[in-house]
């Protein structure tokens, strides 16, 4: 038996030790108080530095759009995939695996798979398809991110325009210029990561898709740049140039509707280019215009008052000696007396150079400067040039002579059309527009571009005068008669020049510069349009190689914005618009064929027809969409798929021709057409 | 015989009394474990995702402990802790002999830079664990019988140094420094509660502390843990890493938490989260109010342990209900403290609520033994004549 002494005592001093453990417990909870009450709110802002990381979500980069809406520049989701070396089991096996199903070198992959980086992207900007089965073989240490592709649906149509954006940046192009308002504002998320760095998202995808980038409306119109591209690559081929360029301009706003290179290049594949396929040389590249400029130098005489339309000028039998130098004119025997529009009609370069002399060297430099030459025209694109108009005082008397027919400046072709656009436009110079507007993320309007008047060139007066030279151009006798469009008054110049040889520096012999502007319908002009080819072998002659290409643009353009020659008017009112046919985007599939190189072109319009194709079997609204660019007049009877057609396939088209579709099923009883269509569009 | 002559002395001999279970310690011990179910749960299931591929699998391993803990409580309680007075040195021997085998290499398996496991195929037990409760057991019936003896040197001091010795080196040569001061501080209350005298005992701790002093300073890894402790932020990116995150993570919570599961910390940030450091994140997700709640719900054991070892009838069961209890008071004591920065990293579990097999099994081992001794108690102590119960 305990004694009870030795108990009592024992008891107390269980009791004092359990009298520590409380003292103890009272610390801790002191300090648990302390940690959590006291220093909570440091300790928590220095625990969520470690874990919440700062996401800089890159947004969607906003679309671009044509006139019409119809998409040019448009981004797809699409998901990227990338490895993380450490986590692999076996790299060996997974750089196999991943290989064969993205069609890598296995090699490579192998390598890159077993280095010691914490990160390496295995491919980037998969479809959904195909990132489906990389995550079917579910290795582990194989990850996906969502990242956005650029992608342009109609491929090389206006791409020297547009230009291309790489890696989530603009980098050519409209997409360089705006390329701040494209991408948008980036946005800063916060994601959970762990200890290892890694980030947190369950999916990832989900996020950076809420977040996208403005878009653009631009002024160029699909249809019209299509036509435009379509001419001038027929005539490159055709003549056997190096280059060529084409401007259509809508003379009363500034608006550019087609602005053409050729070559040119794929956006989508960009890479595979060469950066001077780039270029958009409508506005970086300089040449000398030759006859074309004789139109602003006679334009300035007239503004000054130093001519006047029924003055006879003397054009010296086609030489004229100034200095140590001699004019001649192309003309066999040159020219006696001509007037100014005799001038203009046969492009004496001695009667131009003879009014330069009337208006002295600083007159004419104002009066080019005016017009905008040896200046940029501010238009919305990167790399424009100003090119080379020399102050008056250091021109020579010779000078003046050459630069009166446009030999010894240089210009753009942009600012060849801007400033026939203000002869166009009743003497009124227009900032040249490739923007229309600027939406916001959520397609709103941001910024609409206005129409910018920037000050009177000529008078009305005058540019009504230039106007009736420039058509006498056109017309029998002219040097441009390529030009005419059958109906309608074509105002317009054109320009033959040597081209500077870089190695002698005189003019190349055979090195030229065809050149024709001019705009249409002369009276209420529509369309400026200028076209520039580049060393063209088959003919040196502006109004032999450029002409026509001008003609089969300026026509199509017209007949697509509803303008006909007037005795094609009353019917033309009667019409009813077609259908306007856009091509949707292609989707994420194609990307990936476009950039194998699989995909099937896409179906060029048919445009200024040859000939017309075979319309039979295809749905009114196909056939309709076949004929809408050339403008010609359809009437269709019955109902269903078209079964015949007249004129039958092949037949050659005239600007007048009526085709009459026969449908499956037979009209009424009447046997009347029912229905009269045309892809005319009404004036806008 | 003279064990059995002395057992037959020194312990009660009334028949036991079956059913008297002390349902609040038994109740308490359960919601623990339950908590203890749930917390490893949430701060294992990341890391076990990523290790294992199942998020559940620290929580299997944890149930199934517990059964086997729980089918050793019901043993220990119904077989009764005077039976334990027969295993008292066989026990301790076997844990002397465990001990042993752990540093072997090849028997004992390494992890973390120490050998505390053996291993049997895929299940491990650690002997530090056992070694506490054989430890307590050994004391409790050496000091029963020594009786008033214990006040002299020779009898109720030297050998007691010298056993623990035993213990202390073999430990930390594991190393285990956590268990060895535990063990040693279990001495001195032990011996303390059983009357050796006050001299002795400061005596030893002014000789212990500077060996444990030198113990730290002579190991690099000590050191560098004193140093972490004495300024953890100092050391935040190295030596520091753990007890900042624990810092962190434990005081972010704040009063009510980030919520159940909403731990940031466990996400690999936070070294044994679901082992030694499971209280950090029990006050990262429940805050204040659950960390307190858990506190309280410790002290209700420990209330209910130091009443069984006031109730009971014989010193004995004094004795062992007292060191049971201590030895649980003392492992959240510390595991608290090292996580709230109060206390350098040992090494120690949070009673019933970390994962961890052998401390799970060992502590409702002895959960049993004082439930036992709680009932036992139920009968009024054998001396009715000493009227000082508490409470």
């Amino acid at each position: 038996m305990p004694d009870r002494r030795h108990t009592r005592w024992m008891r107390i001093r269980v009791l004092l030790a359990t009298g520590f453990l409380l003292v103890c417990t009272a610390v801790v909870l002191y300090r648990v108080w302390n940690l959590q009450v006291n220093q909570s709110s440091w300790l928590r802002e220095l625990s969520q530095g470690q874990y919440l990381k700062e996401i800089t979500l890159e947004p969607m980069r906003g679309p671009i759009e044509d006139r019409q809406g119809a998409p040019m520049a448009v981004s797809v989701m699409t998901e990227s995939v990338f490895a993380m070396p450490g986590q692999l089991t076996d790299p060996r096996l997974a750089g196999k695996k991943l290989a064969q199903v993205l069609g890598l070198d296995p090699k490579r992959l192998v390598r890159k798979l077993s280095s010691r980086k914490h990160f390496t992207w295995v491919k980037r900007r998969l479809s959904t398809e195909l990132a489906q089965q990389v995550r079917d073989l579910s290795l582990p240490g194989v990850h996906f991110t969502a990242e956005s592709r650029r992608f342009y649906p109609s491929r090389d149509l206006a791409s020297s325009v547009i230009g291309f954006a790489g890696d989530g940046r603009g980098l050519e192009g409209v997409e360089l210029m705006f390329d701040g308002e494209l991408r948008g504002s980036t946005v800063l998320a916060q994601g959970l990561r762990d200890a290892r760095g890694q980030l947190l998202f369950s999916e990832g995808v989900e996020l950076p898709a809420l977040v996208r980038g403005g878009g653009l409306v631009l002024t160029l119109d699909r249809t019209i740049q299509e036509i435009a591209e379509t001419v001038l690559e027929e005539t490159v081929s055709s003549t056997g140039a190096k280059a060529a360029t084409a401007i259509v301009l809508e003379p009363h706003s500034g608006e550019i509707l087609a602005m053409a290179n050729v070559p040119t290049f794929n956006p989508n594949t960009f890479w595979k280019f060469t950066a001077a396929r780039f270029r958009n040389r409508a506005v970086t590249d300089c040449y000398e215009p030759g006859s074309t400029l004789k139109i602003f130098t006679m334009a300035a005489a007239l503004s000054a008052g130093v001519l006047q339309p029924e003055d006879r000028i003397d054009c010296q039998r086609g030489s004229f000696v100034i200095g140590a130098h001699t004019i001649h004119d192309s003309h066999r025997g040159g020219f006696e007396e001509l007037t100014p529009a005799e001038i203009l009609m046969n492009s004496s370069n001695i009667g131009i150079a003879k009014i330069g002399a009337r208006l002295g060297k600083q007159a004419l430099y104002q009066g080019l400067r005016q017009f905008g030459f040896g200046r940029k025209t501010g238009i919305d694109l990167p790399g424009e040039s100003r090119c080379r108009l020399r102050k008056a005082e250091r021109w020579s008397d010779v000078g003046l002579a050459t630069i009166s027919f446009g030999q010894g400046i240089s210009i753009t072709p942009l600012q060849l059309t801007v400033a026939m656009g203000s002869i166009a436009n009743g003497g009124v110079w227009m900032r040249p527009l490739v923007i229309k507007e600027i939406r916001g993320p959520a397609n709103e309007l941001v910024e609409r571009f206005e129409p910018e008047p920037a000050g009177r060139v000529v008078s009305p007066a005058v540019a009504r005068l230039l106007t009736h030279m420039m058509v006498k151009v056109t017309e029998p006798g002219g040097t441009g008669t390529g030009a005419a469009i059958a109906g309608l008054k074509v105002a317009g110049k054109t320009g033959t020049a040597q081209k500077v040889d870089s190695i002698t520096g005189g003019y190349s012999k055979d090195r030229r510069v065809a050149s024709f502007v001019g705009f249409v319908p002369a009276d209420r002009p529509r369309v400026v349009v200028l076209v520039v080819v580049d060393e063209p072998t088959s003919s040196p002659y502006g109004g032999v190689v450029a002409a026509p290409a001008f003609a089969r643009i300026a026509d199509g353009a017209l007949r697509y914005l509803g303008v006909f020659a007037e005795e094609e008017l009353p019917r033309a009112e009667a019409m009813v618009p077609a259908p306007v046919q856009n091509v949707p985007p292609k989707q994420e599939e194609s990307v990936l064929a476009e950039l194998s190189g699989q995909a099937n072109p896409s179906p060029r319009i048919v445009l200024a027809l040859e000939r017309l194709p075979d319309l039979r079997g295809l749905s009114v609204r196909q056939a309709l969409g076949r004929l809408a660019p050339a403008g010609l007049e359809v009437v269709v009877s019955g109902s269903g798929r078209v079964k015949s057609q007249q004129p039958p396939p092949g037949s050659p088209v005239a600007r007048t021709t009526l085709v009459k579709l026969g449908l499956e099923k037979s009209p009424n009883a009447a046997g009347t057409e029912i229905a009269v269509v045309s892809n005319r569009k009404k004036k806008r | 015989m003279k064990p059995v002559q002395e057992k037959v002395d020194l312990l009660d001999s009334r028949p036991d009394s079956c059913g008297g279970t002390d349902p609040v310690l038994l109740f308490s011990v359960l919601a623990l474990l339950a908590f203890g179910l749930v917390m490893v749960y949430s701060s294992s299931a990341v890391y076990a995702q990523d290790r294992t591929g199942d998020a559940l699998y620290f929580v299997k391993r944890q149930f199934v402990s517990l059964l086997v803990g729980l089918t050793l409580l019901v043993i220990a309680f119904r077989l009764g802790y005077h039976r334990l007075v027969r295993f008292a040195y066989p026990l301790l021997l076997l844990a002397v002999l465990l001990l042993i085998l752990v540093l072997v290499p090849g028997i004992g398996s390494r992890a973390g830079g120490s050998s505390r496991w053996i291993r049997f195929g895929f299940i491990g037990f650690q002997p530090a664990e056992l070694a506490k409760v054989a430890f307590v057991v050994y004391l409790a019936w050496s000091l029963t019988r020594k009786r008033d003896r214990v006040r002299a040197f020779a009898a109720g001091f030297l050998p007691y140094l010298l056993v623990s010795g035993v213990f202390i080196v073999l430990l930390l040569s594991q190393p285990d420094f956590g268990t060895a001061a535990v063990l040693t501080i279990l001495l001195f209350f032990m011996l303390f509660v059983a009357g050796t005298r006050m001299v002795y005992i400061v005596a030893a701790a002014l000789v212990a502390l500077p060996m444990a002093y030198g113990l730290i300073a002579g190991s690099e890894y000590r050191m560098r843990r004193l140093l972490a402790f004495l300024d953890p932020w100092a050391h935040r990116y190295d030596i520091g890493y753990q007890i900042s995150e624990s810092l962190m993570s434990f005081g972010s919570g704040g009063l009510t938490g980030a919520g159940l599961g909403e731990g940031k910390h466990k996400l690999f940030f936070l070294p044994a989260a679901h082992t030694d450091f499971i209280f950090s994140a029990v006050g990262e997700e429940l805050g204040m109010v659950g960390a307190v709640a858990l506190i309280a719900l410790f002290a209700v054991v420990i209330w209910r342990g130091i009443r069984a070892a006031l109730r009971a009838p014989d010193l004995f069961g004094t004795y062992v209900a007292f060191g049971l209890t201590m030895l649980i008071a003392l492992h959240v004591l510390i595991n608290v403290g090292v996580v709230t920065g109060l206390l350098p990293t040992k090494g120690l579990t949070l009673p019933f609520v970390s994962y961890g097999g052998s401390s799970l099994v060992c502590t409702l081992l002895a959960v049993g033994i004082l439930l036992d001794i709680s009932a036992a108690g139920e009968k009024g102590p054998a001396a009715p004549e000493v009227k000082l119960t508490w409470p």
